[in-house]
């Protein structure tokens, strides 16, 4: 599916910021699931020093200075992607049993072991702690009873998914970028970040590798679709790595598999790999932040009524993240 | 004309030469006497001064201590033990006073971050050095040299390529599951590929004699700065062993260091090196301060590097210079807010993006934390195989990494043979290491379940039992009789591999020898350990490769002078402006009290003059913080005022409510340290040691009241001339930079401020009604002699106006000290010659009075002209006190807003 999307944040700021150093993480990737056709990044106001570079996993990232006093901050980033919809096989009644197949979970974990003089398996990286989503006894306690001897780990993926979909409330405002996924285990509720942090931890805390992929989900779906959960602001789900199949994604937010109605920013160990936009301000006193993400499909359009940001689909809210 | 004979000299050179040329009798007789009432290492452990672990009571000192013991005794043209014994209690004196004199301190950390450390404990160091012979310290200088290349070249690897951790060299776990891996600096190097400039390894010596690696330091390591202070101590108190034993010297090594950081810096010639310290409560902050004074190189704190254009640049008095390398105190995490740790005010935002542009060096680079975990031991010697095709030559002790199944397997049966230690430092998996041997068989099943849980958090060390050095016992401390002067501590060295160019590695011959608490096997400077110097020792004709002898300076004189930017870092000219201020007010409220004493015991009439001019010295006590506001003033109860006068002045923590003489002399100690590394060591030293001075001579026991006036006379007598050697040193001694202007500002605000406050409520209380009160007014303004001579016994004010206020000639009238901050003002703005610095055109002061207004007023008896005198010179105060704050504001920028992180 063609996608245009459009992301703008923009802070303000109670007294005026001296100096200010930021990095971004907006420029969607292209991968096997999704191409990039073009991306624009404008910056208010003009920073004084800009590069473009590559993050650890080779994605790109802006790096930008603020040398000059400001009190509002605009990044808007505009963004035209095409995604590739599910396989056949993963949609509707098939899905189920296309995910059962596949490498069974033990196999995984046993895989991602050390030992002298064995093959190296990429996945590896992705099994350890990470700040925001570490390895915890009870986290592999919650998932314990999904893992049941010889079942895939795509299957198991799922279903810890809708687990975490049934057992958590979505709360927005409840948590905060740096909130712990223990604590949202704990009080079982939190936003798309928590939600795909606890089943990465969960993961990872019964041996298997697991990636965090920030995004933004389709603003309008297709007509017969329900309108997900997130989609006005970035998004989060989670990749899970299955030797015999490749990585698969799946969003504990909407109980799904991540299809064409998702767009990647880009991939990490957590929330903290791949922020969209952290900086450190000198000055600025307290701050607003609003954020607006408007994400439409080119299909719909007749030309000309192209959404203006901003307008109808978008809203403004805070925290930005779904 | 007669040439004056050179003090000093060569007194013992030829003495010991003949010695050494052969082994005479004296000195072995020197040898058994020392192996007499020297102990032995325990049991099981080598025993460094007798060269073995066995426990047989006759053995022999090694070659080199027997000549450190003859070398030392033939000085002092003895071979009696006793007389050597005492020599080395004198020895140890003086060892613990330059210790003292010199402020050397390491931190205990305090609970509470924002406080002050709780206690800033003297440098424990032992007056018997570690010895290593050059045969053996060939082997670890190569090994340690190899270390180092191989480090760097796996660091190289780990953010490149990554061929190790694909080829199964090094487990992910180690490498990407460490929280020190940092993912931001993938895909970047260092300039010529060097990742560590300075690189630190803890060795023991094992019974059998041979040096293990404990632990290695990579990210910011310490004891350089330490090291260097042991040695400057502990060879003055042994010249002749020194010499004899033919000691490598140290200072080539701390040039090759800052020579290296040139050769790798982006800026070339016109390089600007830092040392970045995380501040003042940081445990080894005594070591930044004393390192960045040695290598001649600025101390910063993080907020006074700022980054533009992906640039580092130091906050100067005259805006941003820029910054070519820096050599960081600072922990990976902390080193940039932006890019690592969020919470960071430590760090410069930017920092790593500009280490990643090439604009600056970053001694260490970040990112090598990873490699200090103990599980990476075991992979050593296959990486140096794989990346440097050699063996490893300088072995790590037993090493293993649980998260390897098969070692894992072979390690749980034999636990109580090992040391179990965390793989990781994250707050969340560290734990305090356990000894197996010392654990119960219970105990030990709960580690056994403990690390089957999680395998990879754990890594477990064999247990070595440590060599023992001799170790100098103090008399008090012995408690067992006197039977030994000289006990055994267990000691570990820590080596330091210093960069040497690109790709090369030069060792310190050395380093830091610790030394663990007595009867104790575990070494750590933190947990009450103490440390030694370490002598590399040969004999010339066993001398492996040529070595340098140079003579060791006995001072520290800075290693190299920058010449780049002439300006002083912003936060450094605060301090100086501080040490300034507090230097001036330090004088002011001595001669204050000083006077205010003698005057009280001299004119006891009650007559309404001797009132006024109690009432204004009482009022000028309390608002100069000599005694607490609520103290009566002294015309009201004088016994009551003197007595909480004199309490106060050895109150240095205003206890009394009170912020007297002790007080004060605290915080120009505190600004003193501040920039210790600008001032000579004399002028330090001068103002701790007349602090001790002053606050002793006035400490009387709990039970018993405040000194005596006559106690507390005496005290301020004797500080008043340390005061004039502080004052000379700043006037004398100090190159007239912006720094020095600022330290000379910061005094004469002080002074216009204290001294314009001082006659102003003279003239409004009617104090110079009476002969005390006139006389006390001139000792204030330290003008007495002057006034004497040039108006005899006139007692006019229009001749008090004129000394004091307009003589271009008194330097501490008025209009001189007006006269001195406008020039010092003007140099600093550059101030064009003739107009007036943009700092003083709102700022009126008292060089632009009218001298015949003020002699008309002087004149007059009416009121209100008096009152507009009294007036004006209140004003002077409050306009020192406006310049003070616009200065801070024009010229101490760090003191804006501070950083915060945001997200979105």
């Amino acid at each position: 599916m063609k996608l245009t999307v459009t992301h703008e944040t923009r802070y303000v700021y109670a007294s005026r910021v001296e100096q200010a150093h930021h990095i971004a993480h907006l420029q969607p990737v292209s991968n096997d699931v999704q191409t990039l056709h073009s991306h624009h990044l404008s910056i208010s106001p003009t920073p004084s020093e800009r590069s473009s570079g590559a993050d650890a996993y080779g994605q790109p990232r802006e790096y930008f200075e603020l040398a000059t006093p400001h009190s509002e901050l605009v990044v808007t980033a505009d963004s035209l992607v095409t995604t590739a919809p599910l396989p056949a096989a993963l949609i509707g009644s098939d899905a189920d049993a296309t995910l059962a197949q596949g490498t069974p979970w033990e196999a995984l974990v046993e895989r991602m072991q050390y030992r002298a003089g064995q093959p190296f398996d990429a996945a590896r990286e992705f099994v350890h702690s990470s700040p925001l989503a570490p390895v915890h006894v009870e986290f592999a306690r919650y998932a314990a009873t999904l893992a049941t001897p010889g079942r895939s780990v795509h299957a198991l993926a799922r279903a810890l998914c809708a687990r975490i979909h049934a057992d958590f409330r979505y709360a927005p405002q409840s948590t905060d970028v740096s909130t712990p996924p223990l604590d949202a285990l704990s009080r079982r509720e939190g936003v798309c970040q928590d939600f795909a942090q606890v089943m990465i931890a969960c993961l990872r805390s019964l041996g298997l590798p697991a990636r965090y992929v920030s995004g933004y989900l389709l603003t309008s779906p297709p007509p017969d679709q329900p309108r997900l959960v997130g989609a006005d602001a970035s998004h989060a789900w989670v990749s899970v790595y299955c030797p015999s199949k490749g990585w698969l994604e799946f969003d504990p937010t909407n109980d799904c598999l991540a299809g064409e109605g998702h767009v990647r920013l880009g991939y990490g160990r957590d929330y903290g790999d791949v922020p969209p936009l952290r900086g450190v301000i000198r000055g600025g006193g307290s701050h607003q932040l609003s954020v607006a993400v408007t994400v439409s499909s080119l299909a719909d359009e007749t030309p000309g009524s192209r959404p203006v940001t901003g307008q109808s689909q978008s809203q403004t809210q805070s925290p930005s993240r779904a | 004309m007669a040439v004056a004979p050179r003090r000093g000299g060569h007194r013992y050179t030829a003495a010991m030469t003949s010695l050494f040329d052969d082994a005479s009798a004296p000195a072995t007789a020197t040898a058994d006497a020392v192996a007499a009432i020297a102990r032995h290492a325990p049991i099981g452990h080598f025993d460094e001064l007798r060269g073995t672990a066995t426990t047989e009571a006759t053995i022999a000192l090694t070659p080199s201590w027997r000549s450190f013991f003859s070398a030392t005794a033939a000085a002092l043209g003895t071979t009696s033990a006793d007389a050597l014994i005492s020599h080395f209690a004198a020895q140890n004196d003086s060892l613990l006073r330059r210790i003292a004199d010199n402020g050397v301190t390491y931190n205990l950390y305090s609970d509470a971050l924002d406080g002050p450390p709780r206690q800033a404990r003297p440098w424990s160091l032992d007056l018997l050095p570690l010895l290593i012979d050059a045969q053996q310290w060939v082997q670890i200088e190569r090994g340690v040299q190899q270390r180092a290349r191989l480090l760097n070249a796996v660091l190289s690897d780990v953010y490149g390529a990554q061929a190790l951790v694909r080829e199964g060299m090094l487990p992910t776990a180690l490498v990407h599951g460490h929280p020190a891996f940092l993912r931001p600096l993938c895909g970047s190097r260092p300039a010529q590929d060097t990742w560590l400039h300075v690189a630190a390894f803890d060795l023991a010596r094992g019974p059998d004699g041979h040096w293990w690696v404990m632990s290695q330091r990579t990210q910011a390591p310490s004891g350089l700065g330490y090291a260097l202070e042991n040695r400057m101590i502990v060879s003055r108190l042994f010249p002749d062993a020194f010499r004899a034993l033919h000691v490598d010297k140290l200072a080539a090594s701390y040039k090759t260091l800052i020579a290296s950081l040139l050769a790798h810096s982006p800026g070339g010639r016109d390089t600007r090196i830092v040392l970045l310290t995380p501040g003042p409560y940081n445990e080894t902050y005594f070591e930044h301060v004393y390192l960045a004074r040695y290598l001649g190189i600025e101390l910063v704190e993080g907020g006074d590097l700022v980054v533009r254009d992906a640039q580092v640049w130091l906050k100067t008095l005259h805006g941003l210079e820029p910054v070519h390398a820096i050599l960081r105190r600072l922990d990976d995490d902390f080193l940039d807010p932006l890019e690592l740790r969020a919470d960071s005010a430590l760090g410069v935002p930017g920092l790593v993006q500009a280490w990643r542009a090439g604009n600056v060096v970053l001694a260490n680079a970040p990112g090598t934390g990873f490699l200090e975990s103990t599980a990476i031991f075991g992979f050593l010697p296959r990486l140096c195989e794989r990346l440097l095709g050699e063996s490893l030559t300088l072995p790590s002790i037993a090493s293993w990494w649980c998260g390897e199944r098969s070692a894992l397997y072979t390690l749980l049966p034999q636990i109580a043979d090992y040391v179990i230690k965390p793989t990781y430092n994250d707050r969340g998996r560290r734990f305090v290491p356990a000894l197996g041997h010392g654990l119960t068989a219970r105990e030990r099943e709960q580690w056994v379940g403990r690390i089957s849980m999680r395998p990879e958090d754990f890594s477990a060390q064999a247990y070595v039992p440590l060599a023992h050095n001799p170790s100098w016992q103090a008399a008090p401390a012995r408690g067992d009789g006197g039977a030994a002067a000289i006990a055994s501590r267990a000691v570990m060295l820590r080596v330091f591999a210093l960069s040497d160019g690109p790709g090369r590695w030069r060792v310190l011959p050395g380093g830091l020898a610790r030394l663990a608490p007595p009867g104790k096997d575990v070494v750590s400077m933190y947990r009450g350990g103490s440390s030694a110097d370490a002598w590399v020792t040969s004999t010339e004709a066993t001398a492996v490769e040529p070595r340098d002898t140079r003579p060791l300076s006995t001072t520290l004189t800075p290693l190299t002078t920058q010449r780049v930017g002439l300006g002083v870092s912003s936060r450094a000219a605060e301090n100086l402006f501080w040490f300034g201020r507090y230097t001036e007010r330090l004088e002011n409220a001595t001669r204050l009290a000083r006077a205010t004493l003698e005057a009280l015991a001299g004119d006891g009439m009650d007559t309404p003059e001797t009132q006024r001019w109690q009432r204004w010295i009482g009022g000028l006590a309390r608002s100069n913080g000599l005694v607490s506001t609520a103290v009566p003033s002294p015309e009201q109860a004088p016994h009551l005022f003197e007595r909480a006068l004199v309490a106060s002045l050895g109150d240095a923590d205003g206890r009394e409510g009170a912020y007297s003489v002790a007080a004060i002399l605290g915080a120009l100690k505190q600004s003193a340290f501040a920039v210790r590394e600008r001032l000579a060591l004399e002028q330090w030293t001068l103002v701790a040691a007349s602090a001790e001075r002053f606050v002793s001579t006035l400490r009387t026991p709990a039970d018993v009241g405040p000194a005596s006036v006559h106690t507390a006379l005496a005290a301020l007598d004797q500080l008043g001339v340390d005061i004039m050697a502080m004052t000379g040193a700043q006037t004398d001694r100090m190159t007239r930079d912006d720094g020095w202007r600022l330290l000379s500002i910061g005094r004469h605000i002080e002074r216009l401020s204290t001294l314009a406050d001082v006659l102003a409520e003279a003239l409004a209380g009617g104090a110079l009604d009476s002969e005390t009160g006139f006389a006390l007014l001139l000792t204030l303004f330290d003008s007495t002699i002057t006034f004497r001579a040039r108006y005899l016994q006139r007692r006019d004010t229009e001749a008090l106006i004129d000394l004091l206020v307009l003589d271009r000639g008194n330097p501490r009238s008025l209009a001189w000290v007006a006269q001195t901050l406008a020039s010092r003002i003007a140099k600093l703005d550059d101030t064009a010659i003739g107009s007036t610095p943009t700092l003083l055109s709102a700022i009126e002061l008292p060089h632009r009075w009218s001298p015949d207004a003020l002699r008309h007023a002087a004149r007059s008896d009416e009121p209100a002209t008096r009152e507009a005198l009294v007036n004006q010179l209140r004003d002077a105060t409050r306009n020192a006190w406006a310049l003070s704050d616009a200065l801070s504001q024009r010229y101490f920028s760090h003191a804006e807003a501070p950083a915060q992180a945001v997200g979105a």
